[in-house]
């Protein structure tokens, strides 16, 4: 429980220090509006030059009791149109699983340029959503026209 | 890792090796399975017997340990301390991204993490943090030996986790800092009765318990003394007054300062006061009343100044006397270091005098205006006081001015009648000074005949005392020569009563073993054996009577200060010529020169 403090104490400060451009990531404020360490708001932008681009994707990042030795929960809310990202909105990635590419190692920063690179670059290995998924299997035009679709509702400021 | 401590005056201290203690613990936080019998002794538990007495309350004597109970358990987490400096990236843990406590090494493939991380990352996975590589806890991890990372982590500057304390010290030394200095560590209540804590500033034997009850005398919340004041300033309720002049809501704390200098409703004097201004209104009033321009301003400006004219005097004038002092030891004593060969106490002083006096005219042809700030006089060191001083002058001649042309009226506050005169005013020597540059230049040049005075009156002395050296050592020369004389002389007598007494011995022998007439012959052998070397034991004798002359002659004056064998020497030339005379003139027979010489020695000694 202290490890986990300590550690998002220090990725707050990291953070702060030092964070790629159009991102945001800060932790929730609790009803008695104190700071909740274990809840961060966070922004993903979609990365230049891209389908993806122009828009601002927004994602509640959860911090279990056992971080860092287990795996932040990412989720987009509202859910994404993605092929990796569950209806719910939780991101399917290799280094956000406990059993897969997890480390303890991996930072904030790390976490949130791997989700923007997914966006662009999802993986058909492991889909999580039909919906995306087929589309961007069988209709790729389409599967597009829809992506643009949400850049749009999700147009960064 | 020294910074795992025994606390203080237990069995530990300065017995556990540290380094020990910390791998231990380190190896208990890793929970590697190997048996940890090193720090198996309890730290302290002296803290329940030490507290018996609340009189013998020493609560820099308590170690949090003690209080505690949990003796492995580290006091201070590490790491969720605040550093001071930036922390090299290669210094912070992986898991924690804090700089390494008991930092532990992977042998597979080198990876440091702090123990408790490491630990906590391998509840779940035994693989590495870093590269997901699998991990064999009891085999592959090793506690980090590298002297150069453990200094460096030792040396990081590392504040005090303790909310109120701004100590800030290297991280080996926090702990002791925490255990045992710290003034804001929780420490048992001084009253044995009281099992709260209490920070050990506030653990005064004399303060007693400080966890009675009492109610907020604003608030009527029931809370310790202990907490009063932090009460106060956070959540009271009643933290809030109200301003009785001009109903505004302050702070409480905060209320008399507001009275005193922010409430516009408060009546109060006009700043000028002390100038002589009346005015009394509330603040509002006053302030507009001192924009619009108090007729006590200039007045108060001025006396500003002439108070700060008087310091710097002072200042002077005390600085004045401390030299004028100085010069009067010097008069007096000054032939106190007439040692060396120059006064170099002067020689020395001498020429910056003469460049301050340039410097001082120098000064004095540009003229400074008037200035309304006065520099820092306090501050100054010497060369710049004279800078002010000429300054000052300079100002002080100008409010002179001011006073007298500018509003006459003003003059008598200006120069009170108790004021003491400013100095160039006073009659000095030859009578009033025109103007302060006068007055200065006057003072240098008398200060400089002074000096040149006593300059003169050192070499004068100089000479008088290297004479009287001379004479001196001239006179004592004298003496240790006469000394050695006549330590010669004794030592003559001395080898001469020897040789007498070995023959007096030589002939009781021979007198003991043969007849009268033997011993005639050899009364006769022994002196013509003395007289054929020309004597020997007369050449003593005659020695001894032409020494004593010659030592008279040596107190007489020769002044040199010859050494006792050259003395001997020359006695010895002497005794020669006065043996020849005596063998030449009265020719003594030997025999009885040598009995001559054993009748009428002695009483010449």
């Amino acid at each position: 429980m202290a490890l986990c403090q300590n550690r998002l104490q220090e990725e707050r400060k990291q953070w702060r220090k030092d964070h790629p451009f159009g991102f945001y990531a800060r932790p929730q404020k609790n009803q008695q509006g104190v700071l909740d360490l274990k809840i961060w708001e966070c922004g993903i932008p979609g990365k230049e030059k891209t389908i993806w681009e122009g828009g601002l994707f927004k994602l509640v990042v959860t911090f279990p009791d056992e971080y860092p030795t287990k795996p932040p929960k990412c989720k987009f809310v509202p859910p994404l149109f993605h092929p990796n990202v569950y209806p719910s909105g939780t991101v399917c990635l290799s280094i956000l699983n406990e059993e897969e590419a997890w480390k303890p190692a991996i930072t904030m920063k790390q976490i949130l340029l791997g989700i923007q690179d997914l966006l662009n670059d999802p993986n058909p290995e492991s889909p999580a959503q039909a919906e995306a998924y087929n589309l961007f299997k069988k209709d790729r035009v389409e599967y597009e026209r829809r992506i643009k679709r949400v850049v749009r509702e999700n147009a960064a400021p | 890792m020294s910074s795992e401590m025994p606390p203080p005056n237990t069995p530990e201290e300065g017995v556990a090796a540290t380094n020990l203690s910390s791998r231990a613990e380190a190896r208990r936080i890793i929970g590697s399975g190997v048996p940890s019998t090193i720090y198996d002794s309890p730290a302290s538990s002296a803290g329940g017997s030490r507290r018996s007495s609340l009189a013998d309350f020493d609560p820099y004597q308590i170690p949090l340990r003690a209080h505690t109970q949990h003796q492995t358990e580290p006091t201070i987490d590490f790491q969720a301390l605040d550093y001071a400096q930036q922390v090299d990236e290669a210094l912070l843990c992986p898991i924690c991204h804090t700089p390494f406590y008991l930092p532990m090494t992977t042998k597979t493939c080198g990876h440091t993490f702090c123990a408790s991380c490491l630990d906590r990352a391998l509840e779940t996975q035994h693989v590495c943090p870093i590269d997901r590589r699998p991990l064999d806890i009891a085999r592959d991890i090793t506690q980090t030996q590298t002297r150069v990372i453990l200094d460096q982590l030792d040396r990081l500057k590392a504040k005090c986790p303790n909310t109120g304390c701004d100590h800030v010290c290297s991280r080996e030394l926090l702990r002791s800092h925490v255990e045992r200095y710290c003034e804001y560590t929780q420490v048992p209540c001084p009253d044995p009765q009281c099992d709260e804590t209490i920070y050990r500033k506030d653990a005064r034997p004399e303060n007693g318990c400080l966890h009675q009850v009492t109610l907020c005398p604003y608030c009527e919340t029931a809370l310790t003394f202990n907490d009063l004041e932090r009460h106060y300033d956070q959540e009271c309720t009643g933290q809030e007054a109200e301003c009785p002049y001009c109903d505004t809501i302050v702070v409480r704390h905060r209320l008399p300062k507001h009275i005193a200098t922010d409430c516009q409703e408060v009546e109060t004097h006009c700043k000028f006061q002390s100038a002589g201004c009346k005015q009394f209104a509330r603040r509002k009033n006053i302030q507009e009343h001192q924009k619009d321009g108090c007729v006590y301003e200039a007045i108060a400006k001025l006396m500003q100044a002439r108070e700060e004219d008087q310091r710097i005097i002072t200042e002077l004038k005390g600085r004045l006397d401390a030299l004028d002092g100085r010069t009067r030891h010097l008069e007096r004593y000054g032939g106190g270091n007439r040692e060396s060969r120059e006064p170099s106490a002067f020689t020395r002083a001498a020429p910056p005098t003469q460049g301050l006096t340039a410097h001082a005219l120098n000064n004095l042809n540009q003229m400074h205006q008037a200035t309304t700030a006065y520099p820092d006089v306090a501050e100054a060191n010497e060369n710049i006081m004279l800078d002010e001083l000429f300054e000052t002058f300079d100002q002080g001649n100008i409010h002179h001015y001011e006073s007298s042309y500018g509003s006459p009226q003003v003059a008598p506050v200006m120069m009170p009648p108790d004021a003491p005169p400013v100095p160039w005013a006073q009659p000095n020597g030859g009578g009033q000074w025109e103007s302060a540059e006068d007055y200065m230049l006057a003072q240098f040049e008398a200060m400089e005949a002074k000096i040149e005075d006593l300059r003169k009156m050192m070499v004068e002395l100089d000479g008088r005392h290297t004479m009287r050296l001379v004479n001196d050592t001239m006179r004592m020369n004298e003496q240790i020569a006469e000394l050695g004389s006549k330590v010669g002389v004794l030592g003559m007598h001395t080898t001469w009563l020897m040789s007498m007494q070995r023959q007096s011995r030589g002939q009781q022998t021979a007198a003991g073993g043969s007849t009268p007439g033997n011993a005639r012959s050899n009364i006769s052998g022994t002196g013509g054996g003395g007289g054929g070397g020309s004597g020997n034991g007369g050449s003593a004798g005659n020695n001894d009577e032409s020494r004593g002359r010659t030592n008279t002659a040596a107190a007489g004056g020769s002044g040199s200060s010859r050494t006792a064998t050259q003395q001997g020497n020359r006695n010895g030339g002497d005794g020669d010529g006065a043996r020849g005379r005596y063998l030449n003139t009265s020719e003594v027979p030997p025999v009885r020169r040598s009995s001559v010489a054993r009748g009428e020695n002695p009483p010449r000694l």
